[in-house]
């Protein structure tokens, strides 16, 4: 018997089809026909994304946000529309510019708007920050400071998934940055290697700080790395949060029914600078960044169902105030929740 | 310009002596003549006066005992001037009596090779040199050992060792603390018995006769004198007597000659919480028995007050030590250099004796007399001691100065 | 009892535990069928497949960020580096993510990985290959280090921390490998913040981890024909640390002198001396010794790392020094 005989049999284990906590409008037999329903879901999703960043931007010029941040403007169709294919127990690696992806996961507004002023009712009570952020109850397996540092960790506990036969599937966030990366590199040919479960996202927002990809990178299509790792590749417009629903699905399932990773690319753009603080123009024309305003995502799907009358404006209105009343609660919550206590600072060390 | 202090010469026979205590303190300005210091010697303890002015350095500690003529203090004319600590080897090419007269000698500080002195001075405050290691300190702090006083054995830092070494040291032998007196009776006696060949003659006397004349004298003694003559006075009387008999006797040895005593002095024994004193009655022979008893009351009571003067201890033809209270019924004495002999006497009490033949009880004293073979041969002893011991059996001829 | 080599011991700790505890994933390069540079997984494969070792490419960093991962999602991951030296490669997943998850996360997340790896020099394998430098994460907080210097030692300490619940840095040393010593057959653990007295001795006190132990023995059998009598202490981790045996046996000796492979500048050294100091100046008699690589990379040469390596008579001859000063 030789030795890749034996590597095979041995790896070659069937991977059941086990039932998940999809919410059945979300199980649309063709995409291509979404139903106004989970176009309404999908848009609140980005909305209170947008919302909230925005809000988080007031709150840090205010002052009363120590640190600082990464906002997600402009990204949400992403963040949504592959979260919104996981279940609760699916886990998701994120990155320095993570709110966005925290929210998606379902982390409670309160306890994300709370971590990010510090206080002791954060998911992390305070220990975290913007960077740091975990919430496992809600398979959110934590923001992070180093750029590529969540890929190896996806990529371990997609093993982890396997190992245990779980029937989880991974997500890895991370963004043009970190393609370049030894970490990226190697973290794609284990899981290509061992058949992971695991989706590798790429927000390839065209910037790495003030860095462009373009002039960092010669191959500038991130999606045909795949192929160096005989692993399959997909893309999609971040401008389209059906287009990124869609992919995504295709994705996750593939991992869930044991066919290993995929790498996907989502083409999207921040509308904001790399950290408040930065504007964003130094490195980037004014064209460039009105250009992809233009395209975002939340207004184009508003039109879209406005125009196809599948709902109406006062659907958006409503949307509009229940999301206003989200935020305000979660701002009301964290500035009125207490900081931690000083003498816990060694607990957990 | 400072002056030294020395240890003075109290005595003919003093060679050392001890700092007592000092009447000033280190710092104070001294008078000339004003009383510095008291010393013991190996016969009393004095006050001694300064023999220049000046801010006292002490230099030696008390209870040190240092040769006669070093440098125990030094005066300096101004209160914060610094001097050189005299040499040892200056101190000892000083002869003894120059000493004493001159001790104000003006020492040029740059000239005094600065050496080790004697002991070290406790006041030498700034003398600290030795690190100590914190273990050493804790275990010094615990035994109460102050860590100055510890001496490292490497030279450089005092550690455990050194504390333990040294609180063993301490503890071993505490000496109990001795008086000069006795310490000088201790060399003295050592010597006299290594040096002096002694050679010891007994004889019983029968003292009938002596009881009953101390008796007699009663009255007498009560009226003249206020107290009663004692055994010692008559005895004191005898040997005085005797030695004007026996010229040979009193003489000493002396660079290998023998050497007469001018006078006829002899000494007692007397005991006191210091130690043995003997104090010597001059011209024993030529005192009568009240005036023997009169000088010997006065002597014992000042010896053991401490108030004997040098002079009265000096020399001497022979000693009388008389342990007749102690219930010692004989005993052999040292002698007490320079002297050739010394008598030792038992006490008085009723013995078996044979007078004419006949087996009877009578008061009898042993005597016992010790004599340097250089100075004496047997038979002159024997001679001392059998007109000696006549005049205790006729006691008469002890008061026939009358007569 | 019955005499194994330290390597076979850490395979005999890894089988039990893996056959104990199944979610025990262990990942490395050339530990699966080959049984690992060091032969320390040797004989595993066979019996948990590749299914429980993963064999690697040479990527430390990926590999070590895995484990991590696995780690977080239920797994127990052993991460093996083999030379110790190669965990720079991975040095941000073990300093950045590894010791800061649980306490970042508030303590919702637990990271119950191993990771293992060879330090010290080994016939003189030269500078990028005889590193020490298990100070650098006893330094950071959030990690446990682990220092074995016997067979024994090996197997206990192994399987207490395959049971602990956040990381561990288990450092085995290349030359101990082969170098045997009773190990009882019967299951058994050794807890961690326990220090070993190898030697007992009433003169100097004497700390060494790993490899060190062995020439701190070695001293201290010279220096005992001396009349001289050395205690020597091995803590077996580093944290935790067992100051309470380190500070009784200073406390009992008043000289302390710690042996190291790794240079003294900022090292483990310092800190018993520092700890010594703090906690036990009163009790010290001469100023504490420590005898340390000197101040270089380690030269390939046998004279020029002999020359650069703590030896027993280096070792000795500090000790003679405190003891007669």
């Amino acid at each position: 018997m030789s030795y890749d005989t034996v590597l095979d049999r041995r790896t070659a284990h069937p991977f059941p089809k086990i039932p998940f906590n999809i919410e059945p409008h979300m199980q649309t037999a063709t995409l291509s026909e979404m139903d106004v329903q989970l176009k309404l879901d999908l848009y609140r999703r980005m909305l209170k994304l947008r919302d909230f960043e925005l809000k988080v931007q007031e709150l840090y010029r205010a002052g009363s946000l120590p640190g600082f941040v990464h906002l997600y403007v402009g990204e949400e169709a992403v963040a949504v529309g592959v979260c919104a294919n996981l279940t609760k127990e699916d886990l998701v690696y994120s990155t320095h510019r993570g709110h966005g992806h925290a929210l998606a996961k379902g982390v409670p507004g309160r306890q994300v708007m709370a971590e990010l002023w510090g206080k002791e009712t954060g998911c992390c009570g305070g220990r975290g920050g913007s960077m740091h952020m975990f919430a496992p109850e809600y398979g959110f397996m934590g923001t992070n400071g180093i750029v590529g540092g969540g890929i190896p960790l996806a990529t371990g506990a997609a093993l982890a998934a396997q190992l245990r036969n779980s029937g989880q599937v991974v997500v890895c966030f991370f963004g043009d940055g970190a393609v370049n990366s030894g970490s990226f590199h190697e973290s794609l040919n284990m899981a290509a290697v061992w058949h992971l479960p695991v989706v590798f996202a790429c927000e390839n927002n065209l910037y790495a700080t003030e860095m462009a990809f373009r002039r960092a990178t010669k191959n500038t299509s991130i999606a045909s790395r795949a192929a160096a790792y005989a692993m399959p590749a997909l893309e999609a417009s971040g401008c389209d949060v059906q287009e990124t629903y869609r992919v995504s699905r295709e994705a996750i399932e593939r991992a869930r029914n044991g066919n290993g990773p995929t790498l996907i690319e989502f083409k999207t753009y921040r509308f904001l600078g790399h950290h408040e603080g930065d504007p964003g123009t130094e490195y980037r024309t004014k064209e460039e960044v009105e250009s992809w305003k233009s395209r975002c995502a939340i207004q184009a799907l508003r039109q879209k169902v406005l125009t196809s009358e599948e709902a109406s404006q006062q659907d958006f209105d409503r949307i509009q105030r229940e999301t206003d009343s989200w935020l305000e609660d979660a701002v009301q919550f964290a500035r009125s929740s207490p900081d931690p206590d000083p003498s816990t600072v060694l607990q957990f060390s | 310009m400072t002056y030294e202090i020395v240890m003075p010469q109290l005595g003919l026979t003093m060679t050392e002596g001890s700092v007592n205590s000092w009447c000033k303190q280190p710092g104070e300005h001294v008078q000339k003549g004003e009383m510095l210091f008291t010393v013991s010697t190996d016969k009393v303890d004095m006050e001694v006066e300064s023999t220049a002015s000046g801010f006292l350095h002490t230099v030696v500690e008390t209870g040190a005992v240092v040769p006669v003529g070093t440098v125990i203090a030094v005066l300096t004319e101004r209160a914060d001037e610094n001097f050189s600590a005299p040499s040892a080897l200056g101190n000892a090419a000083q002869s003894a009596r120059k000493a004493n007269e001159e001790a104000a000698q003006p020492v040029n500080g740059r000239a005094a090779s600065v050496t080790a002195v004697a002991t070290p001075a406790p006041d030498h405050k700034e003398s600290r040199p030795f690190p100590a290691s914190p273990r050493a300190r804790a275990l010094a702090s615990t035994l109460g050992i102050d860590i100055a006083a510890v001496t490292p054995a490497s030279g450089t830092r005092i550690v455990e060792a050194d504390v333990t070494r040294y609180h063993e040291s301490r503890r071993q032998s505490k000496p109990v603390p001795m008086s000069a007196a006795k310490r000088i009776t201790a060399e003295r006696t050592t010597q006299s018995f290594a040096r002096a060949p002694h050679f010891y003659l007994g004889r019983e006397v029968n003292a009938t006769q002596l009881v009953r004349l101390k008796q007699e004298l009663t009255d007498l003694a009560q009226k003249k004198l206020g107290f009663n003559v004692t055994y010692t006075d008559f005895l004191l009387r005898a040997i005085a007597l005797a030695l004007r008999e026996h010229k040979a006797v009193n003489a000493y040895w002396q660079d290998s000659s023998i050497v007469p005593h001018e006078s006829i002095d002899v000494g007692f024994a007397a005991q006191t919480d210091k130690g043995l004193l003997v104090p010597l009655i001059r011209d024993t022979d030529k005192l009568r028995l009240f005036e023997i008893a009169s000088r010997r009351k006065e002597l014992s009571d000042r010896a053991r007050s401490g108030e004997l003067k040098v002079d009265e201890l000096e020399s001497g033809s022979a000693t009388l030590s008389n342990l007749g209270n102690h219930a010692v019924d004989w005993f052999q004495a040292i002698l007490n250099p320079p002297q050739s002999v010394i008598v030792a006497a038992g006490r008085i009490a009723k013995r078996p004796f044979v007078i004419d033949d006949q087996l009877e009880v009578a008061e009898t004293l042993v005597l016992s007399l010790s004599a340097d073979h250089r100075v004496l041969d047997g038979v002159a002893a024997a001679a001392f001691l059998g007109t000696l011991s006549h005049l205790i059996e006729k006691p008469l001829a002890l008061v026939a100065d009358s007569l | 009892m019955r005499e194994i080599t330290y390597g076979e011991a850490g395979v005999e700790a890894l089988r039990e535990e893996m056959a104990r505890d199944s979610s025990i994933v262990y990942i490395g390069q050339g530990i699966g069928p080959r049984g690992g540079n060091f032969r320390q997984t040797r004989g595993l494969w066979k019996e948990f497949g590749d299914h429980r070792l993963r064999d690697t490419g040479i990527c430390e960093l990926g590999e070590t960020g895995v484990a991590i991962g696995a780690a977080m999602n239920g797994c127990r991951a052993v991460v093996d580096e083999v030379f110790l030296d190669f965990i720079l490669e991975a040095m941000t997943q073990v300093i950045q993510q590894a010791a800061t998850i649980h306490y970042l996360s508030n303590g919702k997340i637990k990271v119950p990985v191993v990771i293992r790896g060879a330090m010290g020099s080994v016939r003189n394998a030269g500078a990028q290959h005889a590193h020490s430098f298990y100070a650098w994460f006893a330094h950071t907080p959030g990690l446990q280090v682990v220092v074995p210097s016997t067979p024994r030692d090996c197997k206990g300490l192994f399987k207490t921390a395959l049971r602990q619940e956040t990381p561990v840095l288990f450092i085995e040393h290349k030359a101990l490998y082969n170098t045997k010593g009773d190990v009882p057959p019967d299951e058994f653990l050794i807890p961690f913040g326990e220090a070993s007295v190898r030697r007992t001795g009433s003169d100097v006190t004497v700390i060494a981890v790993g490899r060190m132990v062995h020439i701190a023995l070695e001293a201290a059998a010279t220096l005992d024909k001396e009349g001289i009598s050395a205690e020597v202490i091995d803590p077996r981790t580093i944290v935790p640390l067992d100051t309470d045996a380190i500070l009784k046996s200073v406390r009992k000796t008043g000289k302390l002198a710690v042996v190291d492979e790794a240079p003294a500048m900022c090292g483990f050294s310092g800190e018993i001396l520092a700890l010594a100091s703090e906690q036990a100046l009163d009790s010290l008699d001469v100023p504490p010794r420590r005898i340390c690589a000197l101040h270089a990379p380690n030269p390939f040469s046998p004279p020029l790392e002999n020359q650069m390596l703590p030896t027993p008579s280096k070792v000795a001859q500090a000790i003679r020094q405190m003891v007669r000063s």
